[in-house]
């Protein structure tokens, strides 16, 4: 299964709409995209791009969009595409090309799917976009995708819905089952129609040793590009999230320190982030006493005992784990009351 | 009693995240509203982890919930005390199954795991509770220690064992064929406990139903250590949307649940999944 596995964009299609986008789009640039999806809107929007662009319309817009030179199309599947195909004919040039996009592909049956194949075939379409309504588990998919593969003869794009929470899983699925080019946007944000671009790329390295293995910029480069469409990354996003990589209660911290690998399915650098140990309720002496040497300010035991009790009456208290500041602030008044106590 | 179900772990998985806090007000609450939304296990909290948490699992037994109430524990002698002094009636007892954790937080081997098994789940068992074994790292152990782990724990009277994908490192395909190895062979109900380290805890937790698991562990929200657990709502949904399989809850109540846990984590917007999140 080792093949490359090519990305379909659907970030730039908000990205393109806001000023300031040049360096989000560069930064999508450091990925497999192949394409950019955008719909009519955007498109009148925009002018040239660095990465291409298709854009989506409906049947009764084709002839339009190829009249003003649009050079890659997607077109919905509807009942009047044929007619709207054969208006076209002649409006298309020898480097246009045109996919064709069906909705909840996953209950077409055989036939359905072979009307499809002979549309492709007859007017000569790029190939067809899968587009799963969300409905689906990877099991069912499996099953599905080999007979619309089977069936369709062509090049097959996939494009999830996360409606359960399964659009990174039904992604793999359909990679696993031969599709070469999957629908993704940065953090998941077009979740009718994409999966996590950062956890379809870690998934498929990690799994499938396909593209990766470091991605040292994955992090810094999704945070900037949701950050031009004014977004912010939860600190709890799988792949991205500044928090996953952070460790508070006392057997994590412990292990953590023996080996990384304990709690770690990857490390945090593979993806550009870092480790963190948090101070906080659920912190023990082991944890207390590592933040200390972290910082280069060894404690006796018996301060080490006391200063843990502080940290966890402190994170109760504010309802939240400590700043590197107030822990700083505890340990250096324990510190000074003991030298106080010496001196005295 | 139903051959598949939830085990919530808001309480303790979600609880043990990075930064995270519960007052005990706020736990008291979220235990009723997983009560409200008939949650029939609930896992509740770490006795062991010092007289305030014990203060509340005490407080929690005398609410009134129709809901089982577990302790997280370890494979500790004192930590079954600690618990049965809170008054539980169901006690999960962890233990690392894997090898690289055996050998790193123990520096131990698989024999002693085995030994501490029969000794601390035969000392729980004794008090007439029930006992769950807690496979930790399962997800990396060998799957035929995993069984000889479920032996020795069902002789020495555990009733349930819980298999850990303890850092989320599963696709659902694996899952799936982990689940139906083993519940073929083993010889207590299984759980699995996943992770969204990859985005997968959703699919992974569908995967282990279909595989034969008789439990799922999930939180509300997803909240949980690192990038989270499996999320309540959305496993409910799909599990009646997708498999129509109909869960026995009150799937009105999860609104009122899940922003009662944002709002006791500080995660304005919480929900598994960035989009949601944004939307």
């Amino acid at each position: 299964m080792k093949h490359e596995v090519l990305l379909i964009d659907h970030t730039a299609n908000r990205l393109l709409t806001v000023p300031d986008s040049a360096a989000a789009l560069e930064r999508l640039g450091h990925y497999p995209v192949t394409a950019m999806d955008c719909d009519l809107a955007t498109w009148s929007l925009t002018g040239p791009s660095s990465l291409p662009i298709r854009v989506e319309c409906a049947a009764d817009e084709l002839e339009g969009l190829l009249s003003a030179g649009c050079p890659a199309a997607i077109v919905r599947l509807e009942d009047d595409l044929e007619a709207a195909l054969s208006r076209v004919k002649h409006l298309r040039r020898k480097d246009s090309a045109i996919w064709l996009k069906a909705s909840g592909a996953s209950s077409f049956g055989v036939e359905q799917l072979r009307r499809c194949a002979a549309l492709i075939r007859a007017y000569d379409l790029a190939g067809f976009i899968y587009c799963d309504d969300g409905y689906t588990e990877p099991f069912a998919l499996e099953a599905r995708i080999a007979q619309a593969i089977a069936a369709l003869g062509c090049s097959v794009e996939f494009s999830p819905s996360n409606r359960f929470g399964l659009a990174t899983a039904n992604t793999l699925t359909a990679v696993r089952c031969g599709v070469r080019r999957v629908h993704t946007s940065v953090g998941g944000i077009c979740c009718d129609r994409s999966a996590a671009m950062e956890e379809v790329l870690l998934s498929l390295s990690t799994f499938y040793q396909i593209g990766g293995p470091q991605f040292r910029q994955l992090s810094g480069d999704c945070a900037g590009i949701l950050a031009a469409l004014g977004l912010r990354v939860p600190g709890d996003k799988a792949v991205i999230g500044t928090d996953i990589f952070a460790f508070e209660s006392g057997i994590h911290a412990f292990g953590i320190r023996q080996n990384p690998a304990l709690y770690e399915v990857i490390d945090p650098e593979t993806v550009g982030l870092r480790r963190r140990l948090v101070l906080g309720k659920h912190s023990g002496r082991a944890a207390v006493r590592s933040k200390l040497e972290d910082m280069n300010l060894p404690l006796p035991d018996d301060l080490i005992a006391i200063l843990t009790e502080q940290v966890v009456q402190l994170a109760t208290r504010q309802k939240r784990s400590l700043t590197e500041q107030q822990f700083q602030t505890l340990a250096a008044a324990l510190l000074s009351e003991r030298g106080d106590h010496a001196a005295g | 009693m139903k051959t598949f179900d939830f085990v919530d772990s808001t309480l303790r998985d979600g609880e043990q995240t990075a930064g995270v806090v519960f007052s005990p007000e706020e736990q008291m609450e979220i235990a009723r509203l997983l009560d409200r939304v008939g949650i029939r296990w609930i896992e509740a909290g770490v006795p062991a982890m010092g007289s305030a948490e014990r203060e509340f699992l005490s407080e929690l037994h005398r609410a009134g919930l129709s809901a089982q109430l577990i302790s997280w524990n370890r494979m500790r002698r004192e930590d079954v005390d600690f618990a049965l002094s809170c008054g539980f009636r169901y006690i999960h007892l962890s233990i690392p199954l894997s090898d690289i954790h055996i050998q790193y937080k123990f520096q131990k081997d698989r024999a002693w795991v085995l030994n501490q098994i029969e000794d601390v789940v035969g000392y729980a068992a004794s008090f007439g509770v029930s006992v769950f074994l807690g496979g930790e790292d399962a997800a990396r152990a060998d799957r035929e220690f995993f069984l000889r782990a479920a032996e020795t724990a069902e002789k020495a009277g555990a009733s349930r064992i819980r298999y850990a994908d303890t850092i989320g490192c599963m696709d659902p395909f694996r899952v799936r064929g982990e689940m139906e190895y083993l519940s073929a062979r083993c010889p207590l109900p299984i759980e699995f406990h996943g992770h969204n380290d990859f985005g997968l805890a959703a699919a992974n937790t569908l995967a282990a139903y279909k595989g034969g698991a008789a439990f799922v562990s999930v939180t509300s929200t997803g909240i949980g250590e690192r990038a989270g657990n499996a999320c309540l709502e959305e496993i409910v949904t799909a599990m009646e949307c997708l498999y129509h399989y109909d869960c026995e809850l009150h799937p009105e109540h999860l609104p009122a649940l899940r922003q009662a846990v944002s709002k006791a984590a500080n995660r304005e917007n919480n929900g598994k999944h960035f989009c949601t999140k944004m939307n």
